[in-house]
């Protein structure tokens, strides 16, 4: 309302200033230049309202998807100036940019002391995000005038990890005793508490020494977890260029994502290793929540930008992977080579089990080959495999 | 970057416990009270500029009326939803103003308002009204609007001399109420920041974050320490005024002599001439550049029994040093006990167009129907009544030879003496002009002849620069001028020679005059005089005529009809040129405003996802839901508070606008188009929804 009136301001002044010369009427000579004095201090207090200001970015860090991420920025006046209010719009990437982004503070910036903006939004895309420099938005103490400024700021990161969606899926028995202890409900949710302590032996961590106990027996002596660490879970995540399929709010990337990340979760409570071949080198973090915050961050930036199909991944992966370890094939497009490269993988000991997103479900127009398609899933099954459907109910997956 | 110290941090709202807690985002009294005086300032202004201040006052009133009326509503109904109805209200109450104006002007006081005034009376009403129904920001804001234009309508009409104080006032004001509104608007924002904690922002009334006094404390305190809020736009306010008091003479002067005398005559406004004398008795300036308003309009018919030329309309008796003012002169003195031999005068004056001034000659003894003629305290004549055999009466003039040589010297014509501001330069040269003269006769006949050998004639002589006094400028730098300037001279020569002089505005006949078959000889527009009278002793008010022997200008001789001539100021080429021009400048200042507009609303299909979800949002609040909170997605905001019935619908709608979002770049004009007919059709459900019934008690 108030630009609007500004710009009526600026309008009348004009006009006035024209009917004066036109009648010479000394009133209008007065009133007009009294609007097009005030019109124009107003344009020179925006316009210094906005300059001479340093910032400070404080770092975000990373979020979950859903999160609100507060973005905090320091603001200096480098001229010692009372200003009118001013607020920060920051180049927020355009995946990031949506109606949930609040206005920011708005502030006086002082000369002896840095004043803190801040601004809210919703993360609601997964991924790693930078960006940098922002636009300061102020404006004259009677709001009539708004002017911008573009200052350049060193970059800010802000990663955006997925959100653990949970799947209720019936897991195929595996090798490792880690695996069948969780299936058997034995540990299940044990977490990372020892079972007991035992003698070092060659390739232990030494993260595992329980020292008490190696003083008291002047040997080395590692704790035992309730889970064993020879269980090993794999996920191989369908990523070759052009197989994303992008649902109503979330991609088949986006849910895969959320499903691996919850089912990793799982099993490193479980004492299991995780892995993601082709994704991160095999995670070499001790604690089962560090790890589980790598494989968030992996996941974060994974894309589907590669060249490699999932049956170029298992085979690549499988020889890599312990005797009796689950390799999880997530996927919602049909790879006719993956029957293939199944049959010529399970010889290996490895239990590969085909997670298929259904991607007519997630797209009604997806005119590619569904992996969720009949024929295709009697293929997987053909070769021993016990194909899962998983949900593709996006208003699930975002808890509603 | 090297890490400093916070002057802030987010804080957590701490619930005010005080048991009126101050609301700062919501308007208060000094609001009410600024735009109050602001409207005040202007609808009296309006008032004054036609001439009838009593109106003025009257809309004075109205306006405080309205005002504390709006206040008390706004008071009493501050946390109700009716209370958002007043922008349309005052929309009806503009629109109502527009077609009732006439018979709402039935209401005021005094005379109707003149025809040629309905801007003014229609923006009065505007504000007048609209002072009743501004109950919030945007309302309370607008009224700016009618009284900004009023102010210039006011100015256009030049009538009302102090209307650049009154202006200056407004604009304070203005800034003061504008700077404020800005406070409160950023005082919104720092809520929707989430500065206020955003746990509290989401569950806890909004409205009850807005009236926490300590969120304001804080704000002063921390990221709004350096604020140049209002107290420094009402400095800036004073700035602006003092560049204005300053800079305006100065613009005026260097833009006059860069147009060269470009005037644009607009029609008066009645009362400047004749219709109200109480506008006159303001100021009758002089010096105001080329007189363009002499046309052979025809205005009276006046017939006498003796031959008579000058007409007294009124007469000024203070000069101001720009013009003449009426300051009351001597009601109740017979100037023509002076008159030696009086002479006896019968008229007859009938008025040809709508006028209630009477132009008389010589001092009227007696009207022969005095009903409804008003004399005034000047010894002019009005009638707000017409008789279709004119108005008639008799007076008398001194014999046409007879002069009387002594002034009058009594303490009833003290006023005639006064000399008021006259300039050094002026008193000098009636010095020189009077020297060697041997009696007041002489003295006021020498300074005529005087004034007549120094000074041409011209009606397009350019006007008096802001500032400079008018005669002093005639007699000194320009030397060229009409008959205003050339009286003025006179009668303030007379007075620092002793004589007690005043100066008269009437109508002077000539041998070209038109004389009808009755004798009546017809007064025209281009008869319009000003002359000097010098009381003496014998003849009375006596005529002294400074343009008499004045050596006129080439084309600027008195009496020339000014349509005779298309090109000259008036003419008809000339008004055409002058429209001509103010089309280009209106087309200018228009295709700026125009072009201003289109950028600031121009459509990109991402505003119109935008705008679509603005309409969704409201659809939803039509759903008896709180406006979201921008913590909130709009799937969280949509499954908390859409009915069961239209929540799925309502959830598709969400997704499809978060999809419009989120993508990237521009939306499809296909996916607009979609989503423009999902939303019509979202609105009709919303529409045809009815909330199940509650369940009667027991039931």
């Amino acid at each position: 309302m108030r630009s609007v009136a500004g710009f009526s301001l600026t309008l009348a002044s004009l006009f006035l200033a024209v009917v004066a010369v036109l009648i010479q009427a000394p009133a209008l000579f007065y009133m007009g230049t009294a609007l097009f004095v005030l019109i124009a201090g107003s344009n020179l207090q925006a316009f210094l309202a906005v300059r001479g200001l340093k910032f400070e970015r404080l770092p975000v860090g990373s979020v979950r998807v859903g999160d609100l991420v507060t973005v905090e920025i320091n603001v200096i006046s480098e001229y010692k100036i009372r200003r009118p209010l001013v607020t920060i719009s920051d180049r927020l990437p355009a995946r990031l940019k949506n109606s949930t982004v609040t206005p920011s503070l708005p502030i006086a910036p002082a000369y002896d002391l840095p004043v803190a903006t801040m601004y809210q939004f919703r993360a609601n895309r997964r991924g790693r995000y930078r960006w940098t420099g922002l636009t300061v938005v102020g404006s004259d103490a009677l709001g009539l005038v708004v002017k911008q400024h573009r200052y350049e700021t060193e970059p800010v990161v802000l990663t955006v990890v997925p959100r653990p969606i949970p799947v209720n899926v019936v897991l195929p028995m595996a090798s490792g005793w880690g695996i069948s202890e969780a299936e058997s409900g034995q540990t299940r949710g044990a977490g990372i508490e020892p079972r007991g302590i035992r003698e070092y032996t060659f390739g232990d961590s030494l993260r595992h020494v329980h020292w008490p106990s190696t003083a008291r027996a002047g040997k080395l002596l590692v704790k035992e977890f309730e889970a064993g660490t020879h269980a090993a879970a794999s996920f191989i995540i369908q990523r070759m260029a052009g197989t994303e399929i992008d649902g109503k709010v979330l991609s088949s990337l986006d849910l895969m994502s959320g499903h691996a990340l919850f089912l990793a979760e799982v099993f490193l409570q479980q004492g299991a290793r995780v892995t993601f071949p082709g994704l991160d080198s095999g995670g070499e973090s001790g604690l089962p929540s560090e790890r589980a915050a790598e494989i968030a961050e992996t996941l974060a930036v994974m894309d589907d930008d590669i060249s490699a199909s999932v049956a170029q991944g298992v085979l690549e992966s499988v020889p890599e992977l312990p005797i009796g370890s689950v390799l999880f094939v997530m996927m919602a497009v049909a790879d006719p080579e993956l029957p293939g490269a199944i049959a010529s993988a399970t010889s290996r000991g490895v239990t590969i089990s085909p997670l298929i997103y259904d991607a007519l479900a997630l797209n009604p127009k997806f005119d590619g080959r569904n992996a969720a398609d009949a024929a295709y899933v009697s293929q997987l099954r053909s070769v021993g495999t016990m194909p899962i459907l998983m949900p593709t109910n996006e208003e699930a997956a975002l808890g509603n | 970057m090297r890490r400093l110290p916070l002057a802030t941090k987010p804080f957590a709202v701490e619930r005010a416990s005080a048991a009126e807690p101050k609301d700062r985002s919501r308007i208060s009294t000094l609001d009410f009270l600024l735009m109050m005086v602001g409207s005040m300032l202007a609808v009296y202004s309006a008032g004054e500029s036609v001439g009838q201040p009593e109106v003025g006052w009257y809309f004075v009133r109205l306006v405080g009326f309205g005002s504390v009326l709006s206040f008390l509503i706004r008071q009493v109904g501050s946390k109700s939803k009716w209370i958002k109805i007043d922008g349309f209200l005052y929309a009806g109450v503009a629109i109502f103003a527009t077609f009732n104006v006439a018979r709402l002007n039935q209401m005021l006081p005094g005379e109707p308002f003149p025809r040629e005034l309905q801007a003014a009376a229609y923006l009065s009403w505007m504000l007048t009204l609209g002072s009743f129904v501004s109950w919030r920001d945007g309302t309370l804001l607008f009224q700016a609007v009618p009284a900004m234009a009023l102010f210039g309508l006011v100015g256009c009409y030049d009538t009302y001399r102090d209307v650049t104080f009154a202006f200056f006032g407004f604009l304070l004001c203005l800034a003061t109420l504008f700077a404020r509104a800005n406070g409160r608007d950023m005082l919104r924002l720092v809520i929707d920041s989430g500065y206020a904690g955003r746990a509290d922002a989401r569950n806890a009334d909004r409205q009850e974050i807005r009236q926490d006094q300590a969120l304001y404390e804080r704000v002063r305190q921390g990221p709004w320490r350096w604020i140049a809020g209002p107290e420094w736009a009402l400095l800036t306010a004073f700035v602006v005024i003092l560049l204005s008091l300053l800079g305006a003479p100065v613009i005026q002067t260097t833009v006059q002599a860069a147009t060269g005398g470009l005037k644009i005559n607009l029609t008066q406004p009645p009362v400047r001439r004749t219709a109200t004398p109480t506008a006159e008795q303001d100021l009758q300036m002089v010096g105001r550049g080329p007189n363009t308003n002499l046309s052979t309009r025809e205005l009276y018919t006046i017939k006498t029994d003796r031959p008579v030329n000058y007409f007294r309309l009124q007469t000024f008796d203070k000069w101001s040093g720009l013009g003449w003012r009426k300051g009351g002169g001597s009601p109740g003195v017979r100037s023509s006990d002076y008159i030696d031999n009086p002479q006896r005068v019968v008229f007859t004056i009938k008025r040809l167009v709508p006028v209630t001034n009477i132009p008389v000659p010589g001092e009227v003894l007696g009207w022969n129907n005095p009903a409804g003629i008003d004399a005034q305290a000047d010894g002019s004549y009005r009638s707000l009544f017409y008789s279709a055999g004119g108005d008639s009466g008799t007076s008398v003039i001194a014999p046409a030879t007879a002069k009387g040589t002594t002034a009058v010297n009594s303490p009833d014509y003290e006023w005639a003496r006064d000399l008021g501001k006259i300039h050094n330069d002026v008193a000098e040269l009636a010095a020189e002009a009077t020297r060697g003269a041997t009696t007041d006769l002489e003295m006021a006949e020498q300074i005529r002849a005087f004034i007549a050998a120094r000074a041409k004639y011209n009606l397009k002589a350019a006007a008096t620069p802001a500032g400079d006094d008018p005669v002093q400028f005639f007699l000194m730098t320009s030397k060229e001028g009409y008959c205003d300037v050339f009286a003025s001279s006179m009668v303030q020569m007379a007075r620092y020679a002793g004589l007690p002089a005043r100066y008269v505005q009437g109508y002077l006949t000539d041998s070209d005059s038109t004389v009808e078959d009755d004798g009546a000889v017809v007064i025209r527009e281009k008869d319009y005089h000003a002359w000097c009278e010098v009381l003496l002793d014998g003849t009375g008010w006596t005529i002294f005529d400074a343009t008499a022997g004045a050596t006129a200008v080439e084309g600027g001789e008195r009496g020339k009809d000014v349509n005779s001539d298309p090109w000259a100021p008036g003419g008809l080429l000339r008004r055409l040129l002058d429209a001509a021009i103010v089309a280009v400048a209106v087309f200018v200042v228009g295709s700026f405003g125009y072009l201003q507009w289109q950028n600031r609303t121009r459509v990109t299909r991402r505003s119109e996802v935008d705008r679509l979800y603005g309409d969704f949002q409201r659809s939803l609040t039509k759903l008896g839901s709180r406006r979201r909170q921008p913590s909130r997605t709009i799937s969280e905001f949509i499954s908390e508070s859409v009915p069961e019935p239209l929540r799925e619908q309502a959830i598709a709608m969400g997704r499809r606008f978060e999809s419009a979002f989120y993508q990237d770049g521009e939306p499809d004009v296909a996916t607009v188009a979609a989503l423009k007919a999902d939303l019509s059709a979202w609105q009709q459900a919303v529409k045809g929804y009815r909330p199940p019934a509650k369940s009667a008690p027991g039931g």
